[in-house]
């Protein structure tokens, strides 16, 4: 429907508004708006340097429980202004939701904030992720280590030693079964450490091995169904993806996924679900995130669990962080991200952090309800087909037309 | 469109020393011969996309006909007795042994057309389009060697500004080739206000 035949050299409209055209034999194709509210055909996809790919031709209609966000300070546990029906327990205030501060030493338990998020948002209706992170100095395997909340003030040194495996996996196993067992019912869904393939140095946050993870994660899964069996367990997210085939992302995810785990099998049996950070390529190229996310499923399927769900449980606008960004720019990332990986399959998504300092719109009005209207448009169901553009913009369509943001 | 040298109201609204405006043509003659105000005449883009238009070789004798890969329509009227047109294609070809050639058409006048075969892959144009002195006479520097001279004659047209005209940007090859694509990937066109505009 979009060719025009081509007659004494020409056609016979040029279209005001196009998005590329060839020109071939007696043939003239373009690409016009209709195009992304029908579809493109096949013609029209041959395009030479189309600036357009496809993210879905199907409706989009996202649960409720796609919309999520992470929050650190308890005052601000009710969310105001933002749709979140599942949160993440990483980083709360004062790294309270840390295995270091819940079981400061082999006897003693402190629950007191972890209780006040966890029964805040389940009594608001909300899903929670527990991320089991940042073993205690008295149990960690490398005590004085460095890692990405270590450091000194004072002489003082504080947070060493977190990012190493337990010394002896048996308090591991009783740390997973404590938390199972006081949040049975409330907590469905515990996620096996933090950006994993962050593993040296200031930014550490595992220096253990493949294998040492695996085995943790099979420990995690068997101590935790122990307790409640419905339970869920996402995989240790993985960070730094690029829609550049065979990045050091992709190789520490199958290999993590393949390590043994200790007994006979391997990590990949005992997840089930796969978490990602889709934190986009710099500077927030979110025209990538198209690309990383086919990336992650073509890992998924180099390690056998394609048909595993993929949340993106944490990501944001980064470097730069949303606080040096306007309204405009802030908003334009965040919507066209939302719909991509809406369209892309991911089945969560959490904002990475609704009161940070640099990387949280707690304070930015217009950024919430866009996003709020970006949650609308996405759980009504009248999205009928979305597109990419290489510059970044996506387009969906509607049953009242093509939008383009 | 005037700049104001001092600060001024101008039916109720305060324009200060400096700022730019557009008004209609009988005030801005007025505020002209008051001497608070001089013309300033800014460039106006007409046309500009970036979209990208590619010609595909079908290895056939019409590979040699130009095709119109765009065409833009100047509305009558844009232009005035000395203003000028700057027409800016961007083309992008392969280095090859064929012969391709791109053209600009003004009102159905070719204004610019360079047949490219081996040693270049891209190619920015910059088309001036000038009234002389009339609304239906122009003189087009029939070079690429702005600034440097060329022996060339004066390339000149006779078309009516005061009615629409097309602007087309056509591509050919100069025999049947297989397998080549010439591609428009984008184009400005903007009006330069002359005097008497």
């Amino acid at each position: 429907m979009t060719d025009y035949v081509i007659s004494a050299g020409r056609v016979p409209v040029y279209p005001a508004i196009n998005f590329g055209a060839e020109f071939t034999g007696s043939r003239a194709t373009f690409c016009l708006p209709a195009d992304l509210i029908a579809g493109m055909d096949a013609n029209t996809l041959a395009i030479p340097g189309l600036p357009i790919t496809v993210l879905t031709t199907s409706q989009i209609k996202m649960p409720e429980t796609f919309f999520g966000m992470s929050v650190s300070q308890r005052v601000n546990d009710n969310l105001a202004g933002v749709t979140a029906k599942i949160v993440r327990s990483h980083d709360l205030a004062n790294g309270k939701g840390r295995w270091q501060f819940i079981q400061p030493t082999a006897s003693t338990w402190d629950f007191v904030n972890l209780d006040a998020w966890v029964n805040t948002h389940y009594a608001a209706g909300r899903e929670l992720i527990f991320v089991l992170f940042g073993t205690p100095p008295w149990a960690s395997a490398r005590p004085t280590e460095a890692n990405a909340y270590s450091g000194v003030v004072g002489g003082v040194h504080y947070n060493e030693g977190i990012a190493a495996e337990p010394s002896d996996l048996t308090v591991w196993d009783t740390y997973c079964s404590t938390i199972a067992t006081r949040y049975k019912n409330k907590i469905r869904y515990y996620e096996v450490w933090n950006e994993v393939n962050l593993s040296s140095g200031a930014t550490a946050m595992f220096t253990g091995t493949n294998a040492m993870l695996s085995q943790m994660v099979r420990r995690a899964n068997q101590a935790i169904k122990a307790v409640d069996p419905t339970t869920k367990i996402i995989s240790p997210s993985i960070q730094g993806w690029s829609a550049t085939a065979n990045q050091a992302s992709e190789t520490f995810f199958t290999g993590m996924m393949s390590a043994s785990d200790g007994a006979s099998g391997t990590m990949a049996q005992w997840v089930d679900i796969i978490g990602v950070h889709l934190y986009l390529p710099s500077p927030n190229k979110v025209q990538d995130l198209a690309g990383v996310i086919d990336r992650v499923n073509a890992c998924k399927t180099t390690s056998g669990v394609s048909a595993l769900e993929t949340w993106d449980t944490e990501s944001a606008p980064i470097s730069p962080d949303i606080s040096t960004l306007n309204d405009d720019q802030a908003k334009a990332i965040i919507g066209r991200s939302m719909i991509t990986m809406a369209a892309k399959g991911i089945k969560r998504h959490i904002y990475y952090q609704y009161d940070h300092g640099t990387m949280g719109f707690i304070n930015r009005p217009q950024i919430q309800e866009y996003r709020e209207q970006i949650a609308t448009v996405l759980r009504s169901g009248r999205i009928l087909n979305a597109h990419r553009f290489t510059d970044g913009r996506v387009a969906y369509a509607t049953e009242s037309g093509l939008t383009i943001i | 469109m005037i700049k104001f040298l001092a600060d001024t109201t101008v039916t109720g609204d305060r324009f200060p020393a400096g700022s730019i405006s557009n008004f209609p043509a009988v005030i801005e003659l007025q505020l002209i011969a008051q001497g608070v105000a001089i013309l300033c005449p800014l460039a106006v883009l007409i046309a500009q996309s970036y979209a990208g238009w590619t010609r595909s070789s079908v290895n056939a004798a019409g590979d040699a006909n130009f095709v119109t890969l765009v065409s833009v329509v100047l509305p009558g009227g844009t232009m005035g007795p000395n203003s000028r047109l700057e027409i800016c294609p961007d083309w992008d070809y392969p280095n090859s042994a064929s012969t391709k050639t791109f053209n600009v058409n003004f009102g159905g006048n070719s204004v610019g057309q360079i047949p490219q075969t081996t040693g270049n892959v891209t190619a920015d144009w910059i088309l001036q389009v000038k009234n002389a002195n009339s609304l239906s006479a122009q003189k087009i520097f029939n070079s690429i060697n702005y600034g440097l001279g060329a022996t060339n004659t004066r390339l000149v047209t006779a078309v009516d500004t005061t009615i629409d005209q097309n602007i087309d940007f056509a591509v050919k090859w100069g025999a049947a080739i297989a397998s080549e694509a010439i591609t428009l990937s984008g184009y400005s066109i903007w009006h330069y206000p002359g005097s008497g505009s």
